[in-house]
């Protein structure tokens, strides 16, 4: 059996590849796995200091630092899950040329991987929020039980943009360059720091169906309010997502025969 | 009788863009038409057969590793068709994988995770490797910190610990000591005779003689020979044009020398060929058996040592070799006779003669019992 050509061994591949490139990455520090918690932790402490200190951020109809700090860690957790999966499938298979020439399998579980390595902030952040709805003696809801179709549509979106990004890169190496500074702006275009009624009429209007913001937005509903995303979002996102993928795959298969070229 | 075939290759071929900084974008836009290529391989067709080791020589950039790689399917052939039986063991170049910080023991693990062995199977095995690469306490050192050698002994010893069906190596062996190379020798030895089948890649033509029974030769991408190891490696080593100069006009044979092709064990050797010297000089002969003999090498059995006069004005000679009781046991040979003129710095100039460099070789097939033992010193006579 197989779908969009990978069959069943390849989720293997994805399973040994997942680790290989973890261990590649901490490889050498001495601090090791630890900075896969320990970054975003900084990340998150920073900002929140930022919006609730600095620039006290509010949140339309709630009072309080604790709500707000929940409301933007579940947006930012999922953000730093898109950006760290996506800077790991750009670079993937550019940064993994040994393995790309000496072990035959398909080049494109590397982005595909790259995109998952993003499960670590986000849990990170996930476990904070945790430990603050346990200090605030808040009950989940039972919509948290939807958290895996952002979830899983998020890391679809996030490697089709990956695998148009890391073929990319094979060729036009600045995209690797360019990307950290695309990913900023993203992020600050992006209602994740500041809630989308913050913009004029117009301009919120068309900013909501920025993809980046709907899977924030899809992580949010069930953890802050506890409802599910507005059945557009899922919707949406399944339908952007998939057709991210599908293009970022036709992509990436046409200009794979280029690689060997280039690596 | 037909054969298992463990590995076939259709008329592969494979060429690479050729890309730089001007063209990268039209590549990554899909106007790839116009990006001049560089063709590697052309319509290169080969088999396997189950429990073989086939050899590829060729020198550097002939297109060799683009070719391993192609049957190990790290790179796709634009044309043709590439298909393996049984589970493949490949090792390109210097098989770096991931990280160089990696320790020899990570990299083996890793290896071995890629193709899918159990956690259990992998302790087993990288116990295996480290005794077998006596890499010792270095094995748990980053690979940067290796040398040339330590490297290969720990690529070579991975890719071959388990039992494949099938073992693609590049160069490897020309790479480590010679304790260790003999070690890698019967390894490999110990793997054909289970019936594992294997492509090796080399200019090492040394290497192939002592696995291969078969070897094609790669040039410029064209598989420009294909055929017995022994007659492959002369290709390579002496081209496809005779192996010497031959003057012209000055002696030659009147035709293909007289002599038994296949003979016992210890008779009487004769060969006789009639030359003829057209300008007056002095002609010499010479007079080599030869065997060159899988898992040994060459072997220089019978040689004249100084080349003999066979005269000086023109005319006609009868050039008689005969060997008594033949010293050779039992096997295929390559007779090599030859003119030529030898001048004051004992150089020699090759006027005419049989032999495998320009393809007159003289088959001799001596037949007997292994056993039977052979008295030296034995005179034989050149005249």
């Amino acid at each position: 059996m197989s779908v969009a050509g990978f069959e069943r061994r390849d989720i293997g591949m994805v399973w040994s590849l997942f680790k290989l490139t973890v261990t590649d990455r901490y490889l050498g520090s001495s601090l090791g796995l630890i900075w896969a918690v320990l970054s975003p932790l900084l990340l998150m402490g920073m900002f929140t200091f930022v919006f609730t200190f600095v620039f006290p951020g509010r949140l339309p109809g709630r009072e309080g630092t604790l709500p707000y700090v929940v409301w933007l860690l579940s947006g930012y957790g999922p953000w730093l899950a898109v950006s760290e999966g996506l800077s790991a499938s750009t670079s993937s298979v550019s940064g993994n040329a040994g393995i790309v020439k000496n072990i035959s399998f398909k080049s494109e579980l590397l982005p595909v991987v790259g995109a998952l390595t993003g499960v670590f902030p986000l849990f990170v952040s996930f476990a904070v929020i945790a430990v603050l709805f346990a200090a605030s003696g808040e009950v989940p809801s039972l919509a948290l039980l939807t958290l895996p179709i952002p979830l899983f549509f998020g890391m679809l979106f996030v490697s089709g943009l990956g695998l148009f990004l890391a073929a990319l890169n094979v060729f036009v190496r600045d995209t690797a360059l360019a990307l950290p500074n695309v990913l900023t702006m993203l992020l600050f275009a992006s209602p994740i720091f500041y809630p989308l009624s913050a913009y004029p009429g117009g301009v919120g209007k068309l900013l909501q169906f920025n993809p980046f913001y709907v899977i924030a937005a899809s992580f949010r509903a069930p953890i802050i309010d506890g409802t599910l995303p507005p059945l557009w979002m899922v919707v949406y996102l399944a339908v952007v997502s998939v057709a991210a993928f599908a293009a970022g795959l036709m992509w990436f298969r046409r200009l794979k025969s280029f690689f060997d070229a280039r690596l | 009788m037909s054969r298992a075939v463990a590995i076939t290759c259709e008329g592969v071929s494979k060429s690479f863009a050729l890309i730089d900084r001007g063209n990268a974008w039209r590549i990554a836009l899909g106007f790839d038409a116009s990006v001049p290529r560089f063709s590697a391989l052309q319509n290169v067709t080969f088999d396997v057969p189950k429990g073989q080791f086939v050899g590829v020589l060729g020198r550097n950039g002939a297109g060799k590793s683009t070719l391993l790689r192609i049957v190990g399917g790290a790179y796709a052939p634009d044309m043709g068709r590439v298909s393996v039986v049984g589970a493949m063991s490949a090792l390109y170049e210097l098989g770096v994988v991931g990280s160089r910080e990696l320790t020899g023991r990570q990299y083996a693990d890793r290896l071995l995770a890629v193709h899918g062995f159990s956690a259990r199977e992998r302790a087993e095995m990288i116990a295996e490797i480290h005794d077998f690469s006596e890499l010792e306490d270095r094995f748990d050192d980053p690979v940067q910190t290796y040398s040339a050698g330590m490297g290969a002994r720990l690529y070579f010893s991975t890719a071959t610990a388990g039992q494949y069906d099938v073992y693609l190596l590049d160069e490897i062996l020309s790479v480590g000591d010679q304790h260790f190379q003999s070690k890698c020798w019967r390894r490999l030895r110990d793997r054909i005779s289970c019936g594992a089948t294997g492509i090796l890649v080399t200019h090492d033509w040394a290497a192939i003689l002592r696995l291969c029974e078969t070897a094609h030769i790669l040039d410029r991408g064209k598989a420009i020979f294909s055929g017995p190891a022994d007659r492959a490696v002369r290709r390579y080593l002496y081209g496809d044009e005779k192996g010497e100069e031959l003057l012209d006009g000055v002696a030659k044979f009147l035709g293909p020398p007289s002599y038994a092709s296949t003979m016992r064990q210890g008779e009487d050797f004769t060969m006789r060929a009639e030359a003829e010297i057209l300008q007056p000089s002095e002609v010499f002969a010479t007079f080599t058996i030869e065997r060159l003999q899988p898992g040994f090498g060459w072997e220089t059995s019978v040689m004249s040592r100084d080349p003999v006069l066979v005269g000086s004005a023109p005319g006609r000679y009868l050039v008689d070799i005969s060997v008594p009781s033949l010293p050779l046991e039992p096997g295929h040979y390559q007779c090599r006779l030859g003119l030529m003129l030898v001048d004051e710095t004992r150089r020699r100039v090759g006027l005419d003669g049989f032999s495998w460099l320009n393809g007159t070789g003289l088959a001799l097939e001596v037949v007997g019992q292994r056993q039977e033992g052979l008295m030296l010193p034995v005179r034989w006579t050149l005249h």
